[in-house]
C-alpha cells in the first residue's frame, strides 16, 4: 500500500519505520530542508521537501494513488489544512493528528464532517488511553473511546435494600438512552433479557450519557463508596487526557506537577483533582502526600528520565501499583528490562499506542472483538461491527431485524454521530455498531450484519 | 482634581430631593391638612442649589474622569443628600443638628435607628420623608439618577460599581444600565405589592405605604415608636417577613426568577447560605426563648424568626423588645448584624457572598498549614477568585474589623458610661446599616436621643461608611487623596 506521511517528528519517523517494516511505500512531505535532505539521506522512503498546505507541493504526490495520507506534523492547523486539500486531490483516506485542546473541542463541533477529514488521532489520547484502560475495566474504556466519550459505562452494585432488587428489568422502566449491557452474578457474566428478575449483589453494566446514568443511579439508590486513589507526575498533556478518561468521581485524582503555573492551570481546569507543587522525584514529597494509599502511580512527564525515577521514589513510598510512561523511541529496548528489573506494573509506549491507534484506521478490520466477559460459549463478548453497503438489513430498523439470540446492541456510531440505538434507529452500510452477545451467537451476528445480498 | 463632574450629580441630588420634599408636604397639607408653609425653606434651599450648580456646569468638556472624581462624587453626595435631607427635621421640629443630621443619614443609608420620640405625634408629612428616604437610599439615589439623567458613560459605570455591593468586575455599560432599569422596576413592583398586601391587613394607607417603603429598602423606619409591635398581628408579620427577604436578596437574581432562571437561584451559593443562615439561626433562637422567655413554642419561633429576618436582612424592625432577650440569641444576633444580606441588594452588612468566599479562603489556607505543597484554585459559583481578589477581600474584612475597633473606643471616650455590649451593638448597628442596638439603652424600644451629638455624628459617619463599603468614604481622608502631583 502506499502512504504519505506529512511531518518528519518523532510522531512522523515512528510510523515511517513501522509501515516501511511491513513493506509498504512511503512517502514523507517535510518542510525543513535540512531534516528532508538528512532523511533522504538515511531512509528508504521517498522524501518531500515543502509545505504540505500548498497546493503546489501535494501535486508533486500522485495522491488518488495514495490508500492514505497521514498528516502528523505539531501544528493542528497544517495538519487539518493539508488534510483537506489531500481530500479535495483525491486523497482515498485522511488521518490528520490534533492535539488536545482540539481533541477537546472535537466534542462540540464536528471538524471532521466540517473539513471533510476521514480521521483524527489525538496521539497523547491514545497514549492515556492505554493508561485508562489499565486503571479501568478496559471494556469499558474502549467502548467510551469508541464513542469519543459521548456513551458511558457504569457499574452498579445491587443493595439488598435497592428498589430495583426483585424486579425483572423490564419493570425499571429505564430510559430508552440507556442499556444493561450485561449483568455479573457470583462469577458469571450474561446478557439480561426483559424477564431477567434483579437479585441483591448482581453487578449491572450499564451504558448511556452521563446525565442520564446519574439520574438512573439515585433511582436505583446505589451509592457507591469505594475509591479508587490514583497519583498522577506531571501535569503533561496525557494527564490532561488521562483525567477526562478518569472523570468518574469514585477516582480520587491527585497530580503532582513542577511548574506553579501549570498547576494553576490545572486545578483551574479541575477543580476536584488536588493540585500538588513540587517534584514527584522527591521521596519526602511523596511520603508527605500519603503516596502509600495510592492504588496507582502513573508517572507520565515527558521526562523519561524523571518518569524512572519518580517510580522508582513512589515504589519505595508504598504506591501499590507502579505505571510507566515512556516517550523516547530509543528506550523501546530496554522498556521489558525496565519493567522486570525495577517490577513496575505496567509501561506504556508512545510508539507502541501510536502504531495501534494507527493501525485499526488504516487496516480496519470488519470485526473486532472489544473484551470477552468469560470463558464458557455463554459468556458474553462485546464485538464491534462494521456494517458494510449492500447488507441485507441496510435500511432496516433495530426492531425489524432477527437479531440472534442473546444479543445486545449497545453503541452505534453513524459517520460522525455516537448513541444508544433506539427500536426505531436505521442501520445502513457505513454505520459501525457495538453489541454484547454471547460467544456462540457471535458468528450468527456477525453474519447478519456484514453478509452482503446476493444477486 | 477636576470639579466640573462634581456639579451635574449633586444638582441632580438637590432637585430630587427639593421635589421629595415638595411631595410629602403636599400630601401632607393635603390629606392632613398639615401646615405647607414651614416646608417651605426646605423645598427652596435644594431648589437654588441645584439650579446654581446646574448653570455653574458651564459648556462640558468630555474630560477623562479619574478615579479620584468619582470616589469624591459619591462621597460627597451622600454627605450633602444627608445634610440637606436634615433640613425638614431643623425647620420642622427645631431639632439640633446632629439629631436632624442622624436621623437624616439613618433614613438616607437605610439604617433606621432613630433619634426621635413619640413618632406618632410627629407631621405625617415628615414621617412620610422618613420613609421615602430609606425608599431613595435603598435605590441608591445617585448612581439612579446620575445613570438616567447624566452624560458620561464611564463615569455613570464606575460611579455603580462603587455604590452598588456587585462583586461583578466586568460590567458593560449597556449592561448595567440594563440592570439598573430591571432592579428600578423590581423594587417598585416590590414596593407596590407590600404595601397592597399591608393595606390588605388592616393597615390603614399611610402606614401601609411608610412600611412598604421601609421594609423592601430593608431600612427599618417604623411610623410608630412600638414598631411592628404596634399592631401585633401575624399577617402583617408574615408579609414584613417575605418583602423584607425579597429585599435583601440580589436584585439580578431576582430579575432571573422573574424572567427564566429560577433554578439558578436555588444554586447560587450566596443565597443558598443566606436562607441557611436565616433558618439555622432562627431555629437556634426558637431554642433559646422556648420556654425560658416565651411559655408557648409557637409564639417563641413567630418572634425569633421576625427579629432574626429582621436583623439578617439588615431592616430593624421589632415585633418585640429583643434587647430583654438572654444574651446567647443577643450575640448571635449581634453576628447576624455584622453578616448582612446579600450582594446587590438593599440589604446592608458585610455581606453573606464575602462571608462565603472569607470561609472558603480560609479553608484553604488552613489546608496549606499541614499541606504546604497543595496548589487549590477559589472558585464561587463557576467565578474564579485569583490571589488579588481574594487579598482585596481579607483586607476588606480587616478594614471592617478596624473600623469597629477604632469606633468603639471613640464611642467609648464620648460616652464613658456605656457599657461595652451596648457600644459594640451601637457600631455594628450603625455600621451594617440595621438601626436599633441589642441593650435597653438603644434596643427597640429606645433611640439614640440620649448619645451626645459628637456620638451622633460619629454613629452617622459610620453608616456612611457601611453604605458606601468603607472604602468611598475613607479613601477621602487620606492626605494624599488631594495632592494635585505626588
Amino acid at each position: 500500500m502506499r502512504f504519505v506521511i506529512i511531518g518528519a517528528g518523532e510522531a512522523g519517523l515512528c510510523l515511517c519505520k513501522h509501515l516501511l517494516q511491513s513493506n509498504h511505500e512511503v512517502v514523507i512531505v517535510e518542510k525543513n530542508v535540512q531534516l528532508a535532505k538528512f532523511l533522504g539521506e538515511n531512509m528508504v522512503a521517498r522524501i518531500i521537501t515543502g509545505d504540505a498546505t500548498l497546493f503546489s507541493t501535494l501535486q508533486q504526490i500522485n495522491l488518488p494513488q495514495t490508500d492514505a495520507i497521514l498528516a502528523m506534523t505539531q501544528d493542528d492547523a497544517v495538519n487539518i489544512l493539508s488534510c483537506t486539500l489531500a481530500k479535495t486531490l483525491g486523497s482515498k483516506k485522511t488521518v490528520c493528528r490534533i492535539h488536545h485542546d482540539l481533541h477537546n473541542n472535537t466534542q462540540t463541533f464536528n471538524y471532521q464532517a466540517h473539513f471533510s477529514i476521514d480521521h483524527l488521532i489525538d496521539t497523547q489520547h491514545a497514549c492515556a488511553f492505554e493508561i485508562a484502560k489499565y486503571i479501568r475495566d478496559p471494556h469499558r474504556v474502549a467502548i467510551e473511546q469508541f464513542s469519543r466519550g459521548k456513551i458511558e459505562i457504569q457499574t452498579l452494585e445491587l443493595k439488598e435494600k435497592s428498589p430495583w432488587t426483585g424486579k425483572t428489568i423490564l419493570q425499571l422502566s429505564i430510559d430508552n438512552s440507556i442499556r444493561i449491557g450485561f449483568i455479573k452474578r457470583g462469577q458469571q457474566h450474561f446478557i439480561p433479557t426483559k424477564d431477567t428478575v434483579l437479585q441483591a449483589h448482581d453487578l449491572l453494566t450499564l451504558a448511556g450519557d452521563n446525565m442520564h446514568l446519574s439520574q438512573l443511579r439515585t433511582q436505583a439508590c446505589i451509592k457507591q463508596n469505594i475509591f479508587t486513589y490514583i497519583t498522577l507526575f506531571s501535569a503533561s498533556k496525557i494527564t490532561v487526557s488521562l483525567l477526562q478518561l478518569l472523570h468518574n468521581p469514585y477516582y480520587k485524582v491527585k497530580v503532582i506537577e513542577e511548574d506553579i503555573a501549570l498547576c494553576y492551570q490545572l486545578a483551574e481546569m479541575y477543580p476536584n483533582v488536588s493540585v500538588i507543587h513540587g517534584s514527584a522525584t522527591q521521596l519526602s514529597l511523596l511520603q508527605e502526600e500519603q503516596i502509600y494509599a495510592s492504588s496507582y502511580f502513573v508517572a507520565c512527564s515527558s521526562n523519561d528520565e524523571k518518569n524512572i525515577i519518580a517510580c522508582l521514589q513512589a515504589q519505595k513510598a508504598g504506591s501499590k501499583k507502579i505505571l510507566l510512561w515512556v516517550n523516547k523511541e530509543d528506550y523501546d529496548a530496554v522498556c521489558d528490562t525496565l519493567k522486570d528489573t525495577l517490577h513496575f506494573n505496567h509501561l506504556v509506549l508512545t510508539k507502541s499506542c501510536i502504531i495501534k491507534d494507527l493501525e485499526s484506521i488504516l487496516f480496519p478490520q470488519e470485526v473486532s472483538i472489544l473484551g470477552v466477559l468469560g470463558n464458557d460459549e455463554s459468556a458474553p463478548e462485546l464485538v464491534e461491527i462494521h456494517i458494510p453497503s449492500g447488507t441485507a438489513i441496510e435500511g432496516r430498523t433495530v426492531d425489524n431485524i432477527p437479531w440472534p439470540e442473546h444479543t445486545l446492541l449497545l453503541v452505534l456510531k453513524h459517520r460522525f454521530h455516537t448513541k444508544v440505538p433506539g427500536a426505531k434507529d436505521c442501520l445502513i452500510g457505513g454505520d459501525c455498531v457495538v453489541a454484547v452477545v454471547q460467544k456462540k451467537h457471535r458468528d450468527a451476528l456477525i453474519c447478519l450484519l456484514t453478509q452482503t445480498m446476493s444477486l | 482634581m477636576k470639579v466640573m463632574p462634581l456639579v451635574i450629580p449633586l444638582a441632580i441630588n438637590f432637585l430630587l430631593l427639593s421635589l421629595c420634599f415638595w411631595v410629602c408636604a403636599y400630601l401632607g397639607f393635603f390629606c392632613y391638612k398639615e401646615p405647607l408653609l414651614p416646608w417651605i425653606p426646605a423645598i427652596t434651599i435644594p431648589l437654588l442649589l441645584s439650579l446654581i450648580f446646574y448653570f455653574c456646569k458651564g459648556k462640558q468638556k468630555k474630560l477623562y474622569i479619574s478615579q479620584r472624581e468619582i470616589l469624591l462624587t459619591t462621597g460627597l453626595s451622600w454627605l450633602s443628600a444627608g445634610i440637606i435631607g436634615s433640613l425638614p427635621y431643623w425647620i420642622l421640629l427645631h431639632c439640633k443638628f446632629s439629631v436632624g443630621l442622624f436621623e437624616s443619614i439613618s433614613g438616607l443609608t437605610t439604617t433606621g435607628a432613630t433619634a426621635l420620640l413619640n413618632l406618632e405625634c410627629l407631621p405625617k408629612g415628615l414621617l412620610l420623608w422618613r420613609s421615602v428616604s430609606q425608599w431613595l437610599g435603598g435605590l441608591g439615589f445617585v448612581v439612579f439618577f446620575v445613570t438616567f439623567l447624566g452624560t458620561h458613560g464611564n463615569f455613570q459605570k464606575q460611579l455603580y460599581l462603587q455604590e452598588s455591593t456587585s462583586v461583578e468586575e466586568s460590567v458593560s455599560l449597556f449592561r448595567m444600565r440594563k440592570n439598573i432599569s430591571y432592579s428600578l422596576l423590581i423594587y417598585i413592583c416590590l414596593t407596590i405589592m407590600c404595601a397592597l398586601s399591608l393595606f390588605h391587613c388592616n393597615m390603614s394607607l399611610f402606614d401601609a405605604i411608610c412600611h412598604a417603603l421601609t421594609t423592601v429598602s430593608t431600612g427599618g423606619f417604623s411610623t410608630y415608636s412600638a414598631g411592628i409591635h404596634h399592631f401585633n398581628s401575624l399577617k402583617i408579620e408574615r408579609i414584613l417577613i417575605i418583602f423584607m427577604l425579597l429585599g435583601s436578596i440580589n436584585f439580578v437574581f431576582l430579575i432571573q426568577i422573574f424572567t427564566r432562571h429560577g433554578p439558578r437561584l436555588v444554586k447560587n451559593s450566596e443565597f443558598r447560605t443566606y436562607i441557611a443562615i436565616i433558618l439555622v439561626v432562627t431555629l437556634v433562637c426558637t431554642r433559646v426563648l422556648y420556654p425560658k422567655v416565651y411559655p408557648s413554642l409557637p409564639e417563641a419561633g413567630r418572634h425569633a424568626l421576625f427579629q432574626v429576618v429582621s436583623i439578617g436582612t439588615t431592616t430593624g424592625f421589632h415585633s418585640v423588645n429583643f434587647a430583654d432577650w438572654p444574651n446567647i440569641a443577643v450575640l448571635i444576633l449581634l453576628l447576624l448584624m455584622f453578616i448582612g444580606g446579600c450582594t446587590g441588594s438593599t440589604a446592608g452588612g458585610f455581606k453573606v457572598f464575602r462571608m462565603v468566599a472569607l470561609c472558603k479562603i480560609l479553608l484553604a489556607h488552613l489546608e496549606k498549614i499541614f499541606r504546604s505543597n497543595i496548589v487549590r484554585i477559589l472558585k464561587i459559583d463557576g467565578v474564579l477568585w485569583n490571589e488579588r481578589k481574594q487579598l482585596d477581600l481579607l483586607y476588606f474584612f480587616a478594614l471592617n474589623l478596624l473600623v469597629i475597633f477604632i469606633s468603639v473606643i471613640f464611642l467609648q471616650i464620648l460616652i464613658p458610661s456605656i457599657d461595652f455590649l451596648t457600644n459594640v451593638s451601637a457600631i455594628v448597628a450603625s455600621l451594617s446599616n440595621i438601626g436599633p442596638g441589642l441593650t435597653s439603652l438603644i434596643g427597640p424600644n429606645a433611640t439614640f436621643l440620649s448619645f451626645p451629638s459628637s456620638a451622633k455624628i460619629l454613629l452617622s459617619a459610620l453608616m456612611l461608611l457601611g453604605r458606601l463599603e468603607i472604602y468611598a468614604i475613607l479613601v477621602l481622608l487620606t492626605p494624599r487623596f488631594w495632592k494635585r502631583f505626588d
